[in-house]
């Protein structure tokens, strides 16, 4: 199976999770659901949570698409520190940020799928050798050179040998 | 969108028709019904761009004679990706709808129709009506499922870890199951005896029963006054505008339409995936492994009754490297009638091409020249899954054709030349243009020998202007480089640097007045963004160039 990235992933649910938590939020608010100041709580959570995994992490090995814009993200989220560099704290912080939108059948889904990137995400942190806690690698401050790099470029491009793909089917990917 | 719009118009007048006055909600309904006959339409869709071996069929068969039918068969896989977004987005509407619905159930809910109510006593919590009924059970279970697949299909997972997008897709198959079940729970009704007791009559027992007089009931409903002169109850049966209920209502269950949208296509699917796999259950035989400078080798095998044509692909698939794993690679060699063997070439990058070269080349060989290591013993087992087609096939359906390579990518372009080598007369091509584009002269040594005989067996055919191939080399590092001795044709088509791509389309256009070129490109994106434009402006002579794009993740 090879190195399987789950961080990645789970950086992709959880930003879906938090679209999620603010749709069903908004379903709840104008719905006038009973108990809807959950849907209102739901709605600043899901904002909360896309915004902290908007910026994607750097990969461990290949280069990392960035997302656009995400530059101006990093700079804010960089602020807190080891807080959100930290894949356990952020396992956490999800979890708990799910629980209150348990209460109410709108967001109940987004409950769902953000306790399920939590889970990922700590399933990563587990994976780690000796339960050293993993850490987002140092996202690079932008160095106004210009959008990142086509994505998934193998290595080999930069270093001289040809394009290194077996088959064009999947051009961009080492296997 | 269109069948959306149509259900949504037409059931806002069977709503309208069949519920009774007091209903129960409206627009939750419309909106949930009219979502759910978009997803119905895109679950059923879904499947067939991915039914590879029917389109592989239909792209070679005689029955779709027309270029541009089989062009639409290249963007099966935006077609599916497509769907996948609609499926995506409309599953949000459904789900938003339904949840207005199970608060409106719960909330007005109405005694008058029992059957109708998906709740079951009033203000009954809408959490419980959700986890606790078919419906509503199954459909969080298949968000939970969607939602999986989805994250793990985006771009960037797609092209960092293909493993997790494969694996995570393959879900598909629980969230059809669970959709089977879901659309099972019989919760949308509709009146049977509609005779008997039309919309909008009255029931006289009810009236009775809820102490009301029937001039207060009449005037309440229809802001009239009592018509004069009836004094029996009996009489209004044959009055136009009012009519007496002679039954309860009774209500049964739609039949599930989603079953017969999905049925078709899945049972097509998993029909294809059972031949596939019955195909692809004997195992190959290796004939010969041979190693490549710039960390390629090649793999010649035969297999009983396999058949190609030049530029499709195949999967392999070798369990002593990995049990769960699949790869495709682009057929270099395809059989022929007189020759059974067919082969693929593979660039080693990545720890299943790796593992799979250690197995078949003993590594002290491997730094050895391009001599053919026949070893016959102790290959291990190899299964291959195919052929699939690929818009690389096109090129020998044109005139004349512009083919470029950029590194590895030359393997499509193989099968092409080397089906030219066997015999080039069946076939329309007249003129082919092939242009490959490496960083390494080394790379050149791939098909060297190819493209030498190609060019040799032309000038005796005395069709010289057939095959014209210009060979670059992007990077250097200034010292005069040749490929071989031994190759005097390619030396002297090798360029240093990038090719001037404006030059070239200006002069193949030039050339070939008034044709239609087939622009074919195999290597990185840019290069391919490049020829797509370049492919799409006008010259003034009159050539038009037709870009097939192949889509890769």
């Amino acid at each position: 199976m090879g190195q399987i990235e789950w961080a990645m992933w789970a950086n992709e649910q959880a930003l879906a999770s938090g679209l999620i938590l603010i749709t069903g939020g908004i379903v709840a608010t104008a719905g006038r659901f009973t108990q809807w100041y959950f849907g209102a709580y739901s709605i600043v959570a899901g904002v909360f949570v896309c915004l902290l995994e908007y910026p994607r992490g750097k990969r461990k090995k290949g280069s990392t698409m960035e997302r656009w814009g995400q530059k101006y993200m990093t700079a804010v989220v960089k602020l807190f520190g080891p807080f959100t560099r930290n894949y356990y704290v952020r396992a956490v912080l999800h979890l708990l940020l799910s629980v209150p939108a348990g209460f109410l059948l709108a967001t109940i889904l987004g409950t769902a799928c953000l306790a399920i990137a939590s889970g990922i995400y700590l399933l990563k942190c587990l994976g780690t050798l000796g339960g050293l806690p993993a850490s987002v690698g140092e996202w690079r401050p932008p160095d106004g050179a210009g959008p990142a790099t086509l994505l998934g470029h193998p290595s080999c491009w930069t270093s001289g040998l040809p394009p290194c793909l077996p088959c064009p089917w999947h051009l961009e990917r080492r296997i | 969108m269109l069948s959306a719009v149509t259900d949504l118009g037409s059931i806002e007048s069977t709503v309208s028709k069949n519920l009774p006055v007091v209903s129960i909600h409206q627009l939750g309904l419309c909106l949930s019904r009219a979502s759910a006959s978009v997803l119905n339409l895109n679950c059923s869709l879904i499947l067939l761009p991915m039914c590879r071996t029917l389109l592989a069929y239909l792209r070679g068969s005689q029955k779709v004679p027309s270029r541009r039918t089989r062009r639409l068969l290249d963007k099966s896989r935006t077609f599916h990706i497509t769907c996948g977004v609609t499926i995506c987005i409309f599953s949000g509407v459904h789900v938003a709808a339904h949840l207005v619905n199970a608060l409106n159930f719960s909330v007005n809910y109405s005694e008058d129709f029992v059957e109708l109510n998906a709740a079951r006593y009033r203000d009954e919590d809408p959490r419980k009506l959700l986890f606790t009924t078919v419906p509503g059970l199954t459909g969080v279970c298949m968000v939970v499922v969607l939602f999986l697949m989805i994250t793990a299909s985006t771009y960037a997972i797609r092209v960092s870890n293909y493993d997790i997008f494969w694996y995570t897709h393959n879900l598909f198959f629980v969230f059809y199951m669970l959709l089977t079940l879901h659309v099972s729970g019989g919760l949308l009704k509709y009146q049977t005896n509609l005779d008997t007791h039309p919309p909008g009559c009255i029931s006289l027992n009810r009236t009775s029963s809820q102490n009301i007089s029937l001039p207060e009931y009449f005037s309440e409903h229809f802001h009239e006054p009592f018509p004069e002169g009836f004094s029996k109850p009996a009489e209004f049966t044959q009055h136009k505008f009012v009519k007496i209920c002679m039954e309860e209502p009774r209500f049964q269950a739609n039949f599930p339409q989603t079953w017969l949208w999905i049925s078709g296509p899945l049972c097509l699917y998993c029909a294809e995936r059972l031949y596939r796999y019955i195909r692809s259950n004997k195992p190959v035989t290796i004939i010969s492994v041979i190693s490549h400078p710039s960390d390629v080798m090649e793999i010649r095998m035969v297999k009983e009754n396999f058949k190609a044509r030049p530029g499709q692909y195949i999967t392999l698939h070798c369990p002593s490297v990995s049990a769960l794993e699949n790869h495709p690679f682009t057929l270099t060699m395809c059989p022929t009638e007189t020759k059974a063997t067919f082969g693929v070439h593979l660039k080693i990058v990545g720890d299943w091409t790796e593992r799979f070269r250690d197995l078949l080349l003993p590594p002290s060989s491997q730094d050895s020249e391009i001599l053919p290591f026949i070893q016959s013993r102790n290959y291990p087992k190899l299964y291959i899954d195919g052929p699939f087609g690929s818009p690389f096939e096109e090129s020998l359906n044109y005139e004349v054709s512009l083919c470029v390579a950029g590194g590895i990518g030359v393997t499509p372009f193989a099968s092409i030349l080397n089906t030219l080598l066997d015999d080039w007369k069946p076939y329309k091509l007249r003129r082919l243009y092939f242009i490959w584009v490496c960083r390494d002269i080394q790379s050149f040594r791939w098909f060297a020998d190819l493209l030498c005989m190609l060019h040799n067996k032309f000038w005796q055919e005395n069709r010289p202007d057939y095959v014209n191939i210009q060979l670059y080399l992007s990077q250097t590092d200034g010292i005069q480089k040749i490929i071989g001795e031994k190759y005097h044709a390619l030396n002297s088509r090798l360029f240093i640097g990038r090719p001037r791509w404006k030059l070239l389309f200006d002069e193949i256009a030039k050339y070939n007045r008034g044709k239609t070129v087939g622009v074919f490109c195999c290597g990185p994106n840019s290069l391919s963004k490049t020829l797509h434009k370049l492919s799409n402006q006008n010259n003034s002579y009159g050539t038009r160039f037709e870009y097939n794009k192949e889509s890769f993740s």
